[in-house]
């Protein structure tokens, strides 16, 4: 459900509207967050190794945000 | 010496916006009202020597006046535009209530993937370790213009601009603009600068300023128009 607030010029009235997503605003949302899933699995998988690493040469974090800085 | 009173008897308005106008000494003529946001200009070679014409130049107004908050919903749209061939889309202080939620302009209420195409440059911030990424970006799958994407972060602002060419006529509307959006202490936003089309063949009588998850809650859009 889509909540969508219309300013018309020609009457110069505000009204707000609840209506059903489209097909394609359907199929954009189902698509993006499938997107936003494998987005943030890939950047936990990346933050583990990440993590792993730091552990392995004894750094902590802060201290590796400074060599990269 | 004046127009006769038998020669302005028989000169009359005979609708809603007819002009009784000189034609000549002692003779009169009507002059028909003209198209909707046309403006009256002199013309020696009308009979009258005047005519309706659209405002010479350009002749940006702001359409919404004040501007129209960005509040309250997911999608604002501004309707009953009409002759306008040049259309500028401004958002100030744009906030979302969702962090990592798009910026999205739709034109005519019209959410067909295929009518929105456009490539560009992309700016990311991945992370707080990665260091910032420049890549190129392109649409033509998306219900609407995809500018710029809110950091994680629901404090995340966004402003920027779409300049829309050629809303007056029923072939391709080219569009350029420019948005960006801040890290307000999260990460993964993304700034982008495109240049694409419209493909859509009506006329532009509305305009689209969407969030595509969360409600907007908080900015201004101002949409200026020219002839």
């Amino acid at each position: 459900m889509i909540i969508e607030k219309i300013l018309d010029l020609e009457t110069n009235k505000e009204t707000i509207v609840e209506r059903e997503m489209t097909a394609e605003e359907m199929d954009y949302f189902n698509r993006i967050a499938a997107e936003k899933t494998a987005e943030a699995q890939a950047l936990a998988t990346k933050e583990a190794a990440r993590q792993a690493v730091l552990e392995k040469i004894g750094l902590t974090t802060d201290e590796a945000k400074l060599l990269l800085s | 010496m004046g127009i006769s009173k038998a020669t302005a008897s028989s000169v009359a308005p005979g609708a809603k916006g007819d002009l009784v106008v000189g034609s000549a000494t002692n003779d009169a003529a009507i002059l028909t009202v003209g198209t909707n946001d046309h403006v009256l200009t002199a013309d020696s070679s009308t009979a009258t020597g005047l005519k309706w014409a659209a405002a010479a130049g350009a002749n940006w107004s702001l359409l919404n006046a004040g501007g129209t908050s960005l509040t309250g919903s997911t999608t604002i749209t501004i309707s009953g535009i009409s002759n306008r061939n040049k259309l500028l889309i401004l958002i100030s202080g744009g906030s979302s209530a969702n962090g990592g939620s798009d910026v999205g302009i739709r034109f005519n209420a019209d959410s067909t993937n295929a009518n929105y195409v456009w490539h560009g440059t992309r700016i990311t911030n991945p992370s707080a370790f990665s260091q910032t990424m420049i890549s190129t970006t392109s649409g033509g799958g998306d219900p609407y213009f995809k500018f710029a994407v809110f950091s994680d972060n629901a404090a995340s602002v966004t402003q920027g601009f779409l300049l829309l060419d050629g809303g007056n006529s029923s072939g391709v509307k080219v569009v350029n603009g420019a948005f960006s959006a801040t890290a307000a202490g999260g990460t993964n936003q993304r700034n982008e600068t495109i240049g694409g089309a419209y493909l859509g063949t009506s006329t532009i009588s509305s305009v689209s300023v969407i969030s595509s998850s969360g409600n907007w809650d908080a900015g201004t859009v101002f949409v200026y128009g020219s002839a």
